[in-house]
This record gives structure tokens, C-alpha cells and sequence, in this order.
């Protein structure tokens, strides 16, 4: 398993440093930046002190280099104007919008959009699997009928609507707080039981609303999947063997079809991270989603890369979970058209 | 008796994973700073590519004798010698780091009174091993799991498919 572990990994890092080379193109494709949009304001206003600012600023960023210089800088394989102060060396870069360094600012953030995720994550687990087994094993029946439509409904409601919706009937049913994580009185108040408990209650609706259309989507994949196992022929000599049929479904098709729930993770982090941004923006949520929204719009260069790095390590690293759970969890060759899979 | 061993043909793809692991990381951990999360992560796959050329080297050297009466791992450190009257366990397992799951290879663990026996299908012989150890496996009554019957079933297609 450990040769296992370190091919797959060799494959990472390489990965990592091409994605962040292409986070870092993409970011300046744009013209300008964050600072010459400013520069350009304040020079129509007139203010020259704050220019003079704005220019020490693009030096002291090393903004007036070029852009491969600043990508080295960025990573901390050569020295900006601060020395080695990169990626590398734990320094995630300067915020312009926000004047304050990334690191301090997402740490939060992260924290946040972390928590709830894990949160949706389960949820979609917890609500398609059971979902999904009873609709392959009981096909076409009311059940099955129900939460397949239940399923379309899921896919093709958007969520910020969904948002709203419940946003709406949790306040005027449970009388909880419109937006945010925790009540607006207990927002600046330190960690204690009462603002956990707020945080709790709160989260319900944004877990449901973002696990939504992944729980939807997974039902359809186990269900197929489940189904597909289930016509097969080794399930029909199993059953005129005289094998109880709870017994042979949890034995040998439901572990055949549970592939897609151990490699969907790689996929699920990050979908679940950047299809949350709108329902953020929509219920106020202190998560990633909105920052990223506005460093992008803003050209704030360092936070926007920060971030997306952190999308793209939570990829990866989603991926070599999901691969290493599979190679655990079904380790067999698989045959297509007479070669090894 | 068969002697079975791993040619350096089929092991310089390894040598070179771990010397190219090793190279990025030990390059990548010159510009970390030393307190920082990355340089530990940076350090910890450093160790494991070493881990990987060790590992390497060892199966280069190892030599294994294969006969009626049993299988014996000779090399660097202890000596394993397994009879196969007091077999114990037989495992089967595929591993691909492509998401087609093709280029994969397999993995051999046998065991019995003796100690437990590693070995992958780069092995020069790995077939007839597997055969034995089935076979042992039937004469003494051990359980093999159904992914491993399969595995064995197929063991022709990963066969001339080393990576």
C-alpha cells in the first residue's frame, strides 16, 4: 500500500505546481491590476499623496515585474522585495481590498467553509444512500416514483431560489435569524455553547440548500449502479442458492456499487466549495465563496490565487483520498475489450 | 526449485520515481521555511520517496526459492522461509494509479508459520508463485476471498503489462 501511496503521490505534486503556474496566468489575463485600477481612480480625484501610496505599493509587491517574476515570487522560489516570502515559505501574499496579509484573512474563513462542507458532505451521504438502495431494490414502485421526481426536483430547482425559500420559512416557522452563521447579537461574542448552538441551527438551511442537487445526483448513480449489479448473474445464482436477501444485497452488490460514493469525494469537495459561492453571497454565509467572488471582480491577485490554490489542493488531495479508499476497498482488475482495468 | 527474482529492467521505472520524488521535494524543501506546515509535508514525502528507493534496492537483491515443499526469501536481513503445509493466508490485490485502472500491478502476500511473504508481479515467475500459493491454499483448506480468485483469473492480462 505505502508503494501505492508514493506512485500516486509522485503524480501530485507536479500536478500542484502546473495548477498553480495556470492560477496564476489565468489571474493576470485580465488587464492591469487591482493597484492600477486604483492609481487610475485616484488620479481622476487628483490625490497625489495617495498615488505616491499606490506606487509604493506596486514595488513593494513586486507588481512592476514581470508576470513570470512575480509567480516565482508569489511560490518563494526567488526573493521579492521582503526576501524569500512565498507560498513555500507560508506566506500567502497581501490583500489590497482588504489591507491586511491573506493568511490573517482567509484563516476564518476557511475554518468556516471547512465545517459546512463536511457538513453537506454527510448529509448527501447520509440522505442518498438509504434513498438510493431502497429505489433499486424496490424499482418502479410509488417509492421509487416519488424520490426519483423528488431527485429531478433537486437537480433542477436552483439553489440560491431554494436558498430564499427556506430562508423565508425557517424564520417565519422556527424563527431563526435571516442569514449568517450565528445570531446577529452573538457574532463578535468568543466561542461558548450558545453561539455553537446558534451555529448549529443556522447551518441546517445552507447544508440542505447545498447538499441539494449532489444528493439528488447521487441518488441517480447509486441507484443505477445498484441496478446494474443487481441483473447480474452472480446475484441470481446467490438467490437460488437460497441466500436471505438482505444478506446477499449488503454482501456483495451494494459494496460493488458504494464505488462511486469513495471516488465521488475528489469531485464533491470542490464542487460543493465553488457551487456554494452564490448561495453564500445569498445568505450572508462568513464563508470562502463570497471572498473569492469579490478578489476575482476586484483583480486582488494574491487572495484570489490563495484561494483557488486551496481549491485546487482540496482537489487533489480529495482525489488521492478517493483513489487510495478505492484501491482499499475493491482491489480487482477490471477487463474492457481484453485488456487489463 | 524455481528461483524467482526481480530484474533491474523492472525496477528502474521505481528507481526513477524515487530519485525524481526525491529530487522535487528535497528542491521544494531548500525554499521552505523550516517552521512552516509545508516544509513538514515537504520532509514527510521526502522520507517516503527514500522509503520507495529503499524499497527498491531491497527487492533488487532479494532472491526466492520456490518448490514443493515450501517458498524461501533469502537477502539483506532476515531469511523467510515459509512451508506450505502451515499456510495461513493468501491475498491477491491490484493497484493502478490511473483512473482507467490499466498499467496497474499485483500484489502477492502469503502467510504462513514462518512469516509473511510480499511480493509484486514485476517478480520474474509470478505466476507460477500464485499457482503454488493457490494451490496450498486448497490442499490446507485456507479461505481465499473472492477478489483474489478473481484476481488470479485475470492474472494473464497484467502479465507483459508491468509498468
Amino acid at each position: 500500500m505505502l508503494m501505492y501511496l508514493a506512485r500516486r503521490t509522485l503524480l501530485m505534486i507536479p500536478t500542484l505546481l502546473i495548477i498553480s503556474l495556470l492560477i496564476f496566468l489565468i489571474i493576470k489575463l485580465p488587464p492591469g491590476d487591482y493597484l492600477s485600477n486604483q492609481i487610475a481612480e485616484l488620479r481622476a480625484q487628483g490625490e497625489t499623496s495617495a498615488m505616491e501610496r499606490a506606487e509604493f505599493l506596486r514595488t513593494q509587491y513586486a507588481l512592476d515585474r514581470s508576470i513570470m517574476e512575480q509567480y516565482a515570487i508569489w511560490m518563494g522560489f526567488i526573493p521579492g522585495p521582503n526576501g524569500f516570502s512565498g507560498i513555500l515559505q507560508g506566506d500567502w501574499g497581501w490583500s489590497f481590498e482588504y489591507n491586511r496579509p491573506v493568511g490573517e484573512l482567509i484563516g476564518d474563513r476557511l475554518l468556516m467553509t471547512a465545517i459546512i462542507n463536511v457538513f453537506t458532505i454527510l448529509f448527501i451521504y447520509a440522505v442518498a444512500f438509504p434513498i438510493g438502495v431502497y429505489s433499486a431494490t424496490r424499482q418502479y414502485s410509488w417509492g421509487d416514483y416519488g424520490f426519483t421526481l423528488f431527485g429531478y426536483i433537486g437537480l433542477a430547482t436552483p439553489n440560491f431560489l431554494l436558498a430564499l425559500v427556506m430562508l423565508y420559512y425557517s424564520n417565519i416557522w422556527f424563527g431563526v435569524s435571516i442569514g449568517g452563521l450565528v445570531d446577529p447579537e452573538l457574532i463578535d461574542a468568543p466561542w461558548h455553547w450558545d453561539k455553537i448552538r446558534s451555529m448549529m441551527v443556522h447551518m441546517i438551511v445552507p447544508v440542505i440548500v447545498i447538499g441539494t442537487s449532489g444528493t439528488a445526483a447521487m441518488i441517480r448513480r447509486l441507484r443505477a449502479n445498484l441496478l446494474d449489479e443487481l441483473q447480474k448473474q452472480y446475484v441470481t445464482t446467490a438467490r437460488a442458492k437460497g441466500l436471505p436477501p438482505l444478506r446477499l444485497l449488503v454482501k456483495y452488490p451494494i459494496r460493488m456499487a458504494l464505488n462511486p460514493f469513495i471516488s465521488d469525494i475528489g469531485n464533491l469537495l470542490p464542487s460543493v466549495v465553488s457551487g456554494s459561492v452564490i448561495v453564500s453571497v445569498v445568505m450572508s454565509l462568513p464563508t470562502a465563496g463570497p471572498m473569492l467572488l469579490g478578489a476575482l471582480q476586484s483583480l486582488d491577485q494574491y487572495l484570489a490565487g490563495s484561494f483557488l490554490m486551496f481549491l485546487a489542493l482540496l482537489t487533489v488531495v480529495g482525489m488521492l483520498v478517493s483513489d487510495v479508499l478505492l484501491a482499499l476497498l475493491d482491489p480487482r482488475i477490471r477487463l474492457t475489450g481484453g485488456q487489463a482495468k | 526449485m524455481t528461483r524467482l527474482y526481480y530484474p533491474l529492467s523492472r525496477l528502474w521505472p521505481d528507481y526513477l520515481r524515487a530519485g525524481g520524488g526525491l529530487a522535487i521535494c528535497m528542491g521544494l524543501v531548500l525554499f521552505a521555511a523550516p517552521q512552516s506546515v509545508i516544509f513538514t509535508v515537504l520532509v514527510g514525502l521526502s522520507l517516503l520517496f527514500a522509503w520507495l528507493g529503499a524499497v527498491t534496492a531491497w527487492r533488487q537483491q532479494i532472491e526466492i526459492e520456490l518448490d514443493t515443499t515450501g517458498v524461501v526469501r533469502r537477502g539483506w536481513g532476515r531469511t523467510v522461509a515459509l512451508p506450505w503445509p502451515t499456510l495461513k493466508a493468501v491475498t491477491l490485490r491490484y493497484y493502478s494509479t490511473r483512473r482507467d485502472r490499466s498499467e496497474g500491478w499485483l500484489q502477492l502476500v502469503i502467510e504462513a508459520e514462518g512469516g509473511t511473504l510480499r511480493v509484486d508481479s514485476n517478480l520474474i515467475g509470478f505466476p507460477s508463485l500464485v499457482e503454488r500459493a493457490f494451490a496450498a491454499a486448497g490442499q490446507n483448506g485456507v479461505a481465499i476471498s473472492e477478489t483474489s480468485r478473481l484476481n488470479a483469473g485475470r492474472l494473464h492480462s497484467v502479465e507483459g503489462n508491468q509498468p
